[in-house]
């Protein structure tokens, strides 16, 4: 069975036509309610989102900095479940077709549901991603085969910490696009990245011929450029979790 | 990649962010060079002896052998510097941290009794020390803040979540992935990613080495029973280990069953019968329908927590081990009998591993028998008499 284009390659090669970088948004599903999440969904799309990464909410979300585990903990305060998000990506895929979907989550919740039923759940919902942030690529080859057979990709990280031979075989099993964690540390609004960040991404660059995003700690306009400056496009998550937080009461403003 | 078989049977794995990846590996490949080096080995030997204070003594209960009819011994690790076995793994893992140029250590700890041992290495050591702990086990355990801080650790308080041993962990990992390059993670129990489990393992299984030799010279035999308490389950591992291929010997893990059976009352690993992936390992883990780490109680901090090590999962399946669970009540009451009739007060922890006197009375019975006395009682005194008020 020849696979259709994923929408997430779909994307990447209408912005390459078009010489520009891809802008990727990351919201915690069910903060504050999978309804809200839904109307997020499509504003991001009108602010010129390319692509969305959905947070699944987890318990103890042990790579995540305060922005997002405060986000989950609000989302689980309204009991939000995978099945929750599937319903909330359904119900998106209603009026757009085209923005691809990266769910963003840990292992657990996902085991817990069923290898094979997350990834039919995924394929029917219309999610064209899954990143897992506590899976390095060589844990859980079950769950990546069963993602695989169903034409999800599986969105690989990359850290400064990782080294080349290693490298080299996450960029063999990278599809979609290799998401570059920026600096050290986890997820979370950071004043800068390290030292040898340039270095670091034409590293990544040169190893992979899939694009290549950077994230974790994004929160300027000025990081965002460097960001983008060698790579293909940029993930901001904390700063806009944060914005969704300050406006909880003000829902109108907020979206 | 890792070097050595990253599991127990189907438990365990390295679940982790990729940023952590590399500094595993690190740790693994300094092991195994480290345990190879004759100098490593004379200065870990010197250490547990003179410092630790190895062996601990093998001790016969005289006044509990007689009301139980049985011969009881108590493995001492309540003898051993700072009050438990858990010095048994700081002073090799932070020979370890040397080795590997690192500046920091930094830990976690539930009933403080990891993170005094850690606090203690980092200072004879001359490293840096941070120990992250729940505010409610730091409410609960009062004397180890203190003795933590008087060794020179900062003790960081976690607020999130529970407030207590997982919300820890979590709070040590992100500070590891963001220190990583300065700082090692100086695990405190067989949990955790590859290859803690292992590592830890492997340097507690001093304690079933000194038993086994201890028990041929007091009974001419093995012994019938050896009884552990299991949070994580360093401590059962290390005295199980050694005995483990002997046949005939019966193993009891008791795990803290809380005040109740319903999830959130207990931390009975084995009571829900389900599996998960939480804080780096594949094992038996209590979650809730979604799939969510469901919160746990026990009057024992050291034992609170919603995953057991790998190994024990895998233990348990093998049926090696049998494990049970001792309620909080249950547990005072062990804790109480020992300190009355031997003038030995255990930990609430080991006072969990008692309580197969009373609850297992006719299987003991004429028996030769092991309980692990894991860690000493000062730490809880406070908080059972805030309990009686």
């Amino acid at each position: 069975m020849k696979l259709l284009m994923n929408r997430i390659d779909k994307k990447f090669k209408l912005l390459k036509k078009s010489g520009k970088k891809a802008l990727i948004i990351y919201i915690t599903g069910g903060d504050p309610s999978i309804k809200v999440t839904i109307e997020l969904l499509h504003k991001l799309v009108d602010a010129g989102a390319d692509i969305i990464e959905i947070g699944v909410p987890f318990s103890d979300p042990m790579g995540d900095g305060i922005a997002n585990q405060k986000a989950a903990a609000r989302a689980l305060k309204k009991n939000t479940s995978l099945k929750d998000i599937f319903s909330c990506v359904t119900t998106f895929r209603k009026k757009n077709n085209e923005t691809p979907i990266v769910l963003f989550s840990y292992l657990n919740p996902v085991y817990h549901f069923g290898y094979n039923k997350f990834a039919e759940k995924c394929r029917i919902s219309g999610v064209d991603g899954c990143l897992f942030v506590d899976m390095p690529y060589d844990e859980e080859i079950i769950l990546q085969d069963h993602l695989y057979k169903k034409n999800i990709h599986v969105i690989y990280l990359v850290a400064p910490t990782t080294e080349k031979t290693r490298l080299n075989k996450i960029c063999k099993k990278t599809k979609g696009f290799l998401y570059a964690v920026s600096s050290l540390g986890v997820t979370g609004e950071r004043n800068n990245f390290d030292k040898g960040f340039n270095q670091y991404i034409n590293t990544v660059k040169k190893a992979c011929r899939f694009p290549v995003c950077v994230g974790f700690g994004i929160s300027t306009p000025q990081m965002a450029k460097k960001a983008v400056k060698h790579s293909d496009g940029v993930i901001i998550g904390s700063a806009v979790v944060n914005r969704i937080e300050k406006y909880l009461k003000d829902k109108d403003t907020m979206i | 990649m890792s070097i050595l078989p990253n599991r127990f049977g189907a438990f365990g794995g390295r679940y982790v962010s990729e940023t952590l990846v590399h500094a595993l590996d690190d740790v693994e490949k300094t092991y195994l060079l480290a345990i190879k080096d004759p100098l490593f080995k004379k200065e870990l030997n010197h250490l547990l002896k003179d410092f630790v204070g190895r062996p601990t003594p093998l001790y016969y209960a005289k006044n509990l052998s007689k009301i139980f009819k049985c011969k009881l011994y108590l493995k001492r690790e309540d003898l051993a510097h700072t009050g438990a076995h858990k010095i048994n793994n700081t002073v090799a893992q932070g020979l370890l941290a040397k080795r590997m140029g690192k500046k920091r250590i930094i830990a976690e700890t539930g009933a403080g009794q990891h993170g005094v041992a850690t606090a203690a290495a980092a200072a004879f050591l001359g490293l840096e020390c941070a120990i992250y702990m729940g505010t409610e086990d730091m409410r609960r355990q009062k004397p180890n803040v203190l003795r933590m801080r008087i060794l020179g650790a900062d003790v960081i308080p976690v607020s999130s979540g529970s407030k207590t041993l997982k919300d820890a962990i979590n709070e040590a990992m992100r500070d590891w992935t963001k220190n990583v390059r300065t700082t090692h993670y100086l695990f405190g129990s067989v949990l955790g990613p590859h290859p803690f489990p292992l590592i830890v393992r492997n340097f507690q299984r001093i304690i079933g080495k000194e038993a086994k030799k201890q028990i041929i010279k007091c009974e001419g035999r093995m012994p019938d029973i050896i009884a552990a308490c299991v949070g994580g389950g360093s401590n059962a591992i290390g005295i199980f280990y050694d005995f483990l291929n002997i046949k005939g010997i019966k193993f009891i893990g008791v795990e803290a069953g809380g005040y109740g059976i319903k999830l959130g009352e207990h931390a009975s690993r084995f009571l829900q019968n389900k599996k998960g992936i939480f804080q780096g390992t594949y094992s038996y883990l209590l979650q809730d329908k979604c799939g969510q780490i469901q919160t746990t109680h026990s009057i024992a901090p050291g034992l609170d927590y919603p995953a057991i090590g790998p190994e024990h999962s895998l233990l348990y399946e093998n049926k090696k081990v049998k494990y049970t669970r001792a309620t909080d009540n249950e547990a005072v009451k062990a804790f109480r009998l020992l300190s009355s009739s031997e003038g030995i007060i255990p930990a609430l922890e080991s006072a969990h591993a008692l309580t197969i006197l009373f609850k297992f009375k006719s299987e003991i019975k004429n028996k030769v028998v092991i309980i692990n006395i894991s860690g000493r009682g000062d730490k809880d005194i406070e908080a059972l008499d805030e309990q009686n008020r």
